[in-house]
């Protein structure tokens, strides 16, 4: 099924934030840090306000400083809470002071015109750094910049270890990924006549930042509107630490609306959760069938200047590890903020433990896809859930409902021809001269760890609205949720009216993120849905001299399940109904350890991913020449935006995450790659067509059997990749991206020496 | 952006008579695809006042062939010379050039003379806010020397400098031997490509508007290569470039041209390559060998040791495809 709103959004008909001006509208734009760490010791606006056209200067004095209001979002659960705008800038592009002016022009000149007096304080950039003793605090009323100290253990892994076959180490780094999507962050701000906040934005959590606005501004919640009916490409950009904030102020100053406007530069290092860059040391223990013994892990993540995610990566919960002591650093440093891109911690996390597995694997002899096969985890009630590694690290206690790796090994292993085609390390030389590799690894991710509502109208004419606020940042799931809506009814596509990604016209919904939208928004369309459906059958039942269990709905119709000649349309049906229309609400709530009771379960997604590649020995240049994806999905409401998602993860990630992505930043903190040119953002060009398995498992608590996708689909990537690459040179590379300059240097080829 | 005065002539003497006007605070603008960048980004310590547009010039868009060689006028859109039979059928390592610049809508908008003059890619340069006043810029640091330059220059920098040419068209210009004529107040000048190049810009004056490209007509069994490696399939500047042109005679190469992209701030002849290669013919071994004098005195930094594999690499392959030898052999 082709998303409903392909042909708006290719047209060039969807509204996106800012494509409709508002009279009197004024362009708002953010002075950026020059410095990567400084105190501001005064700031004056004088000048820039006495420009013509400008309409308001914000600056960390006019942020509404309510008790829980105008914070950052997550800096608050870290114990260091930071404002929207503050009178310390933590890394080179912080947010200091913003404008709101007529035209760009003038709001751009307005900026130079603002006078502020930094006084600079010592910055870190990396986690060794922010780690020593003596080093320069990022936040001051710290002791440290590790704001938190994770930890989990089960069992004995020291006396594990010990005993075990084999034991395989690694020191693994993973660089930053910026999110890079389509539309840079933007806000449409104004307060209405009756002292109500109305916000446009770009955003993946319409309800979340409404709920924040509120507080912030001392509103009561109704008094607040947050819309994002389109979202140019979601990732965990989306999820705006300020600017909606931001642009609220400037409005409410000015007495305006204002559209605030994010460059690209901004955008990379401002507002947007780029992927964490981290540090994996991994020792681990096995046993001579492949079982693992015992696991030592060490994650050290920078997170930048603000606390946030990621944690601890689905690897975690993916397999079997009956004895681990794992630590986690998480860091700040004077670096933009890092935490919830698509996947938060499982890309890395994979990628890490998928290179001990085929370390493992060589050392005992035996198959990648099998030494997998013994580890992970199965599906089944397992009541003591929370003594498991992932359930100590998390707190959850209910268990994996679905898990059908087993046959995302087997489909991908057979569609690419995994036994005839693996060879032993650097063994095989195309006829272009360059080195032949393939490799695997498998992903995971959770979803189904949020609450929706959803309401939906049957009208008088057959046809039905399906309303929640959740804003459909792109995976479609607006199609999905109507999808769901017109099997419930025995609708037509066409005869569904989705209305979301607004809070003022909808039930509260989910956050468009953690790979739920289909399962915790879906499941909440189904059930308002099937309230309407009950209604319909209890109407319908004397006009058809049948009891509502003897009726089904199909075709726009009411029929009778052993007479389908004999129906009603729903139109006339719903033209009963004292009101001429039918209503429904339904609810989904997740608890986090109760035991489902037909609702408010976990979603585990697997995957396995295989991918052949050709080493340039000569030059360093890695091509990815065939991928195949198999994913235990649940079952897929839509195959065809399913396999979007596939195939978007895979844009993002092999030759992206894998081969190209890299931040670069100066000496001072400057980041230096602010474009999708300097970043090497994968183009269609670059995206080697991935073989899409979709595994139909059935998660018993999710929509019609489905889970989520989203995320999951990109955490096994970089891990096949890298050890496709180490089975076409012989040599292992322990940090992605793999460019060039690493290949040469593992073959000890590089001109000049290493 | 700033403000700034957009200014329309209709000739190329009115052209000349703006930017002499403006003395060096006006910008030409064609294609725009380099210059709203940095327009935007503001990563030059000053903004031009005025913007000379000369996309109205259309006796600028031309490009004809005769005995002699080839004539391409300087408002000669990237696509236009892509699709060209006459350039692709005569001229093949400007054809091959010219398809792999950026990608086709920026093909369809930047033109062959804002190709040529295009501003270095240098992330310090580019910085946004002149956050860098660098040396190309009139301070006195190289922020890539002690920075990261793992896309910068394998052959140092005269004047300290070590960003490096992008442009393709310029390194399969060079190989062909090509002129380029400025006009300015004082009247015309034909520059050779090897002169229009300095360590820190090009040596057109601020009053001078490059009108026309003119390329010599090849001897006969002449062929030519242009390759270039780059790190996504589309849309992306070089890491190294390379454009081979021989002449080859009776088996051995007669005469050649071997320039690079990417390795220098200007376009590179490997004169090693070519030295070795004169007079013998095309085997693997000669042009091994002509590959390994091509990046002979590189002096690589920190991050870029890597670009001399690909360098050496490219002009091995370039010496083999130019002689219609197979790769690998």
């Amino acid at each position: 099924m082709p998303r409903i709103d392909a042909a708006l959004k290719v047209t060039g008909m969807a509204q996106y934030t800012g494509d409709a001006p508002l009279p009197g509208m004024l362009y708002g734009k953010i002075l950026p840090s020059p410095y990567a760490h400084a105190t501001i010791t005064s700031i004056d606006a004088s000048k820039a306000m006495a420009l013509p056209g400008v309409g308001a200067v914000v600056t960390y004095q006019d942020v509404p400083k309510s008790s829980t209001g105008a914070y950052i979002p997550y800096s608050t659960s870290s114990g260091i809470n930071k404002y929207w705008l503050e009178n310390t800038a933590y890394f080179v592009g912080d947010e200091v002071a913003a404008v709101a002016a007529e035209t760009r022009h003038i709001a751009e000149d307005a900026l130079e015109l603002i006078n502020v007096q930094y006084s600079q304080l010592p910055a870190v950039f990396d986690t060794t750094s922010a780690m020593a003793s003596g080093a320069p605090l990022v936040h001051s009323g710290t002791t440290s910049n590790v704001y938190s100290t994770l930890k989990a253990s089960v069992g004995n892994a020291t006396n594990a270890m010990s005993s075990a076959a084999v034991t395989v180490q690694g020191t693994l780094t993973v660089p930053e990924q910026l999110t890079s999507p389509q539309e840079t962050r933007r806000t449409l701000a104004y307060w209405d006549s009756e002292g109500k906040l109305n916000v446009f934005d770009s955003n993946q959590d319409v309800t979340g930042w409404r709920s924040t606005l509120a507080r912030a501004f001392g509103l009561e919640m109704s008094k607040v509107r947050v819309d994002a009916k389109f979202v140019g490409g979601g990732f965990g950009c989306p999820h705006p630490f300020r600017s909606p904030g931001i642009a609220a102020m400037l409005a409410k100053k000015a007495n305006a609306p204002v559209f605030l406007e994010y460059t690209k530069e901004q955008n990379a290092v401002c507002s947007t959760r780029s992927r964490a860059p981290g540090t994996y040391n991994i020792t681990m223990g096995f046993n001579s069938d492949g079982t693992i013994a015992a696991l030592q892990w060490t994650q050290t993540f920078d997170h930048g200047s603000y606390p946030g995610s990621p944690g601890w990566g689905r690897q975690f919960g993916c397999y079997n590890f009956p004895n681990a002591d794992c630590v986690g650093y998480q860091v700040v440093t004077n670096n933009p903020h890092r935490g919830i891109f698509r996947g938060v911690a499982d890309p890395q996390g994979h990628y890490a433990i998928e290179q001990i597995f085929d370390m493992a694997a060589e050392k005992l002899g035996i198959d990648p896809v099998q030494i997998r096969k013994v580890n992970v985890v199965e599906a089944g009630a397992n009541p003591n859930y929370s003594k498991t590694l992932y359930g100590v690290m998390t707190g959850f206690g209910k268990p994996v409902w679905s898990c059908d790796i087993d046959d995302c090994l087997d489909q991908g292993a057979a569609a690419i021809g995994w036994t005839q085609k693996r060879h032993t390390p650097g063994a095989l030389t195309l006829a272009d001269g360059r080195k032949h590799g393939i490799g695997m690894a498998v992903g995971s991710h959770t979803g189904g760890t949020g609450n929706s509502s959803a309401l939906v109208r049957v009208e008088s004419d057959g046809t039905a609205s399906v309303f929640t606020a959740t804003s459909d940042s792109g995976p479609g799931d607006r199609t999905v949720w109507s999808m769901i809506a017109a099997e419930v009814l025995g609708l037509q596509m066409k005869d569904i009216n989705p209305v979301t990604g607004d809070t003022d016209y909808s039930p509260w919904g989910c956050a468009q993120n953690g790979s739920h939208a289909t399962l915790v928004g879906g499941s909440a369309v189904q059930l308002a849905a099937q309230q309407c459906a009950t209604q319909l059958l209890q109407l319908a039942a004397p006009m058809l001299n049948a009891t509502p269990a003897q009726l089904g709905l199909k075709g726009g119709n009411v029929y009778v399940l052993a007479n389908p000649s004999s129906y009603k349309s729903i139109a006339s049906v719903v033209a009963t109904a004292p009101t001429a229309v039918i209503q429904g609400t339904g609810s989904w709530n997740y608890t986090k350890t109760a035991p489902p009771v037909g609702q408010g379960g976990m979603a585990w997604y697997f995957g396995a991913q295989f991918a052949e590649v050709a080493v340039d020995t000569q030059t360093g240049d890695v091509e990815i020449l065939t991928m195949v994806s198999a994913n235990d999905t649940g079952v897929a409401i839509n195959p065809m935006t399913t396999e979007s998602q596939i195939n978007g993860a895979n844009i993002q990630m092999q030759g992206g995450y894998a081969l190209y992505n890299e931040p670069v930043y100066s000496a001072e903190g400057k980041l230096l790659t602010p474009t999708d040119l300097d970043h090497k953002v994968n183009t269609i060009a670059d995206f080697i067509n991935v073989q899409p398995i979709i595994v139909n498992d059935v998660e018993p608590y999710g929509p019609y059997g489905a889970k989520g996708i989203g995320e999951g689909a990109n955490s096994a990537t970089a891990g096949a990749i890298a050890n496709a690459v180490y089975n076409a040179i012989g040599v292992r590379i322990f940090s992605i991206p793999i460019t060039p300059s690493k290949v040469l240097s593992a073959l000890g080829k590089l001109a000049g020496g290493v | 952006m700033k403000k700034f005065y957009h200014l329309n002539p209709s000739t190329v003497a009115e052209a000349v008579s703006l930017l002499d006007k403006y003395s060096g605070s006006a910008a030409l603008i064609a294609g725009g695809t380099d210059l709203l960048g940095e327009l935007k980004d503001q990563n030059l310590p000053t903004q031009p006042t005025a913007l000379v547009n000369i996309k109205n010039i259309s006796s600028l868009k031309y490009i004809t062939a005769d005995s002699s060689g080839l004539k391409i006028g300087a408002l000669t859109r990237i696509s236009d010379i892509a699709a060209s039979s006459t350039v692709t059928q005569s001229y093949g390592v400007l054809s091959q050039a010219a398809t792999q610049v950026a990608a086709h809508t920026l093909r369809g908008m930047g033109t062959i003379g804002g190709n040529l003059c295009q501003h270095v890619r240098c992330w310090y340069y580019r910085s946004s806010g002149n956050f860098f006043n660098c040396i190309r810029k009139g301070g006195s640091t190289c922020f890539a020397t002690a920075g990261d330059n793992r896309y910068h220059s394998i052959f140092g920098g005269p004047s300290g400098c070590v960003a490096v040419i992008p442009s393709d068209i310029a390194i399969a210009l060079t190989a062909l031997g090509a002129t380029v004529t400025a006009v300015g107040s004082s009247g015309s000048r034909v520059i050779p490509m090897a002169s229009l190049y300095t360590s820190l810009g090009t040596s057109l004056k601020a009053d001078e508007v490059l009108t026309e490209v003119e390329v010599p007509a090849p001897t006969a069994g002449t062929t030519g290569v242009f390759m270039k490696y780059r790190l996504r399939a589309t849309l992306d500047f070089p890491v190294v470039s390379v454009a081979a042109v021989a002449t080859i005679s009776g088996g051995v190469v007669s005469s050649c041209k071997i320039i690079l992209g990417a390795v220098s701030q200007t376009p590179y002849e490997a004169t090693g390559a070519e030295k070795a290669l004169v007079g013998n013919a095309v085997t693997t071994s000669t042009a091994s060998a002509a590959a390994a004098a091509a990046v002979t005195g590189a002096v690589p930094m920190t991050n870029n040791k890597y670009k001399i594999n690909i360098t050496q690499a490219l002009v091995n392959r370039a010496i083999l495809a130019v002689a219609g030898l197979p790769y690998p052999s």
